[in-house]
């Protein structure tokens, strides 16, 4: 099958799509309210303009999918503290220009050189030899916990904010100030968990892929089963997605992490939904505690990333969105990470 | 919040670094003593007889500064007789300012410098002045160009003109290789793609009669200049993503990187804004150079860059944040 | 920081594997992919193979995704019964 197959039928099949969504939509009739929890979905849903060519009883948000943005502020300010003592660090690209207090990353950079921006966590192998003491912040959910976990195999310290999806996905069904009908269960996290884990929570869910047809694929799947009234988890992204997901990955988990509490900002701490690291001799928590235990409590400020995190509200119905925050001078991770609500919202022009 | 240091995003030519420049404040003066298009690529002075003299500068800090298809001698020539280029000019004369690092291999010198001449003798513009400097090692990052160039214009040619709602935006071939082809040593990936660094001058030849405004986006992307055009015309603009070229390797390495195609540089494209009745014909002259040139879409009413998808619509920002360090 | 996108393993020397995106060729990490081969599309994010690409199997999902979702066994889902709405 050529290119322009390829192109042809995935227009076809979008048609298709878009079609049993009017129809199913209309067969729902009230107005419901689905909410994906990954960067990737929201970039590619804004990027198409896909919330506003859905039925107007559909209403389409984002959650809380940006790992740089669910970081607590804390832990952020902490980083960024280390950084700033001049201890050489390595982070993927959008933890540099997330706001502390004062300063960002990139900042401590500016003036010290010591943080370097790395898109792959081998890289750090190299940076190793350079800088003995170096320490990598793993930020990210289980799709990126594994390149982490690599980097303990090879004895690297690491300062662990990873953050696990389905306690996030419980927490938000058991919230009051928001009634989420179903959810968009992201890609590629599924890809390395697996879609049974997914079973336990009570709700109609289907996990998605990175295009406009995955996508539409899994909102059509999703109203089916809104419609039927069923709390099933259907994997509308075979492609890359199976039962039991990726078990090698999931042992290099297991063997460098364990699973604890940990403060999602906008959610409050939830219970079992980050990864600690095991080893204390690795863990920058523990051998730079001195410096972690002197960072304050941060302030509240005005940032409403909490409740655009939580899909309460939308960006632009933060005071301070566009008016004070923007890419910038942000101020706060939701318009600094390119995964953040705030941040697309901004780009693709609300 | 204001920061008592300069960052690296104020240097990559999105919204940092117009608020760095306007500390600067020198247009003013400029303007005062009769300079035009001071924010331009270029600036003007009308000299009588209905001519202007057109002048420009840039500095050329590319990491790494050999790259596929191209050095930094290459697009140090290409982007300042580019600049003069797209006013509509006859670059006369270039200016090179060279500071290099002591310990810098000679003959990698020589490469740049013939490259220069390369570029110099196929234009027929000759390097006419120029300074050369040494700073000592580890206190600069191997070489820094800059170049400045000089250029006469006839006023009633001068690509300076006003736009209209229904014009037409056309690009003259592929978006981002130059960026894709310079990526490739800092992302450790190989593939086809060379940069598209060339000097414009024939094509502006070709199409000078029919454009109103040239650009030539370099840092920043068609997203950069397209935005400024929006702001300093008070018009909006609306793009058909479908018709936007960008090579399949291109879009390959954006999809990979995770880097937006309308925010990478070239350094051999023109953007144009055509009147509807010439916008025909000028894709048809471009297209003889670079098969890829395409009308990509149209100024309209608003104050925005909006892109209609195969399915719903976006608006296309200025860049902000470090889009790409040291790209050109 | 969820981009994974699909490339072909040319060749591979112990962890690390040549690949093909699609014109545009890259060594990344397959450490964490059980038993990779030179010709297996897999899914890269940030330099690491996470998942082998099976299109057959994938296709056939499809399918039944497109046609008739009730063809998924019972057993594959634990079937909740009705929620209040």
């Amino acid at each position: 099958m050529n290119k322009q197959d390829d192109i042809m039928d995935e227009k076809m099949l979008i048609a298709e799509h878009l079609k049993d969504i009017g129809d199913l939509a209309e067969k729902i009739g009230r107005n419901i309210t689905i909410m994906e929890i990954c960067g990737g979905h929201t970039r590619v849903i804004m990027e198409y303009g896909i919330r506003e060519i859905l039925p107007k009883n559909i209403r389409l948000i984002s959650g809380p999918g940006c790992p740089v943005c669910v970081s607590s502020q804390h832990d952020i300010d902490c980083m960024i503290e280390l950084a700033s003592k001049g201890i050489p660090v390595a982070t993927y690209g959008d933890m540099m220009r997330v706001p502390g207090s004062r300063y960002s990353l990139s900042d401590i950079n500016s003036r010290f050189g010591n943080v370097h921006e790395i898109y792959s966590t081998t890289e750090v192998l190299k940076l190793k030899r350079q800088f003995d003491n170096i320490v990598f912040f793993g930020v990210g959910f289980e799709t990126t916990a594994p390149m982490t976990a690599f980097l303990l195999e090879n004895g690297i310290a690491v300062y662990s904010v990873h953050k696990l999806v389905p306690p996030a996905l419980i927490a938000l069904t058991a919230a009051d100030d928001v009634h989420i009908d179903g959810f968009i269960d992201p890609g590629h996290v599924s890809t390395i968990i697996g879609s049974k884990v997914y079973k336990e929570i009570r709700i109609p869910q289907a996990i998605a892929g990175f295009n406009p047809e995955r996508i539409l694929r899994a909102i059509r799947v999703l109203l089916e089963l809104i419609l039927e009234n069923k709390d099933k988890v259907i994997n509308a992204y075979p492609e890359a997605v199976n039962e039991e997901g990726n078990r090698t990955a999931q042992k290099l988990l297991d063997k460098h992490f364990h699973v604890a509490d940990s403060e999602w900002r906008g959610l409050g701490i939830l219970p079992m939904s980050g990864l600690e690291v095991n080893d204390d001799r690795l863990n920058a928590k523990i051998l730079y505690k001195d410096i972690v235990d002197s960072v304050p409590i941060p302030k509240k400020s005005g940032c409403r990333c909490g409740d655009v995190l939580k899909g309460t509200i939308e960006p632009i119905e933060c005071p301070l969105y566009r008016k004070v925050c923007t890419p910038e001078n942000p101020q706060g991770a939701c318009m600094v990470s390119e995964e953040g609500s705030c941040a697309i919202s901004y780009h693709y022009g609300k | 919040m204001e920061k008592e240091f300069v960052t690296l995003s104020q240097g990559s030519g999105g919204s940092e670094m117009q608020e760095l420049i306007s500390r600067f404040a020198f247009s003013k003066a400029a303007q005062n003593a009769g300079w035009k298009n001071c924010d331009s690529d270029s600036a003007t002075l009308d000299i009588g007889d209905g001519r202007s003299i057109v002048f420009t500068t840039d500095s050329f800090i590319v990491d790494p500064i050999f790259f596929p298809g191209g050095d930094i001698g290459h697009i140090a020539m290409c982007g300042t007789i580019n600049d003069l280029s797209v006013m509509g000019a006859r670059p006369l004369g270039i200016s090179l300012g060279i500071v290099i690092e002591e310990g810098f291999s000679i003959s990698e010198l020589d490469r740049i410098i013939s490259s220069i001449d390369k570029v110099s003798k196929s234009t027929g513009i000759p390097v006419v002045t120029g300074d050369t400097k040494v700073m000592q090692k580890g206190k600069l990052d191997k070489i820094l160009i800059n170049t400045s160039g000089v250029g006469i214009i006839d006023n009633d040619i001068l690509l300076a003109r006003k736009i209209s709602v229904g014009d037409k935006i056309i690009i003259s071939g592929g978006l981002g290789e130059h960026a894709v082809a310079l990526l490739s040593k800092r992302f450790d990936y190989t593939t086809d793609i060379l940069s598209d660094s060339k000097p414009v001058i024939e094509e502006m030849d070709a199409i000078r009669d029919k454009v109103k405004i040239a650009k030539d986006p370099t840092r920043g992307g068609i997203a950069s200049i397209l935005n400024e055009l929006c702001e300093k015309h008070g018009v909006g603009m609306l793009l058909y993503e479908e018709k936007i070229p960008a090579k399949q390797e291109v879009r390959k390495v954006v999809e990979m990187l995770g880097i937006n195609l309308y925010e990478l540089a070239c350094e051999g494209r023109i953007i144009c804004i055509v009147s509807p009745k010439d916008a025909q014909s000028v894709e048809e002259i471009l297209k003889k150079f670079n098969k890829d040139a395409s009308i990509i879409g149209e100024i309209t009413e608003g104050s925005k860059v909006i892109i209609e998808t195969f399915l719903g619509k976006r608006i296309l920002s200025m860049p902000a944040g470090t889009i790409v360090p040291r790209i050109c | 920081m969820c981009y994974a996108i699909p490339a072909k393993i040319l060749k591979i020397e112990d962890d690390t594997a040549e690949v093909d995106y699609g014109g545009v060729f890259k060594k990344v990490n397959v450490s964490l992919i059980d038993e990779p081969r030179a010709g297996d599309y897999v899914l890269i994010h940030a330099g690491f193979a996470i998942e082998k690409l099976d299109r057959k199997s994938a296709q056939e999902s499809l399918e039944i995704i497109r046609n008739d979702l009730s063809q998924f066994s019972e057993e594959d889902f634990e079937l909740e019964n009705y929620r209040d709405s």
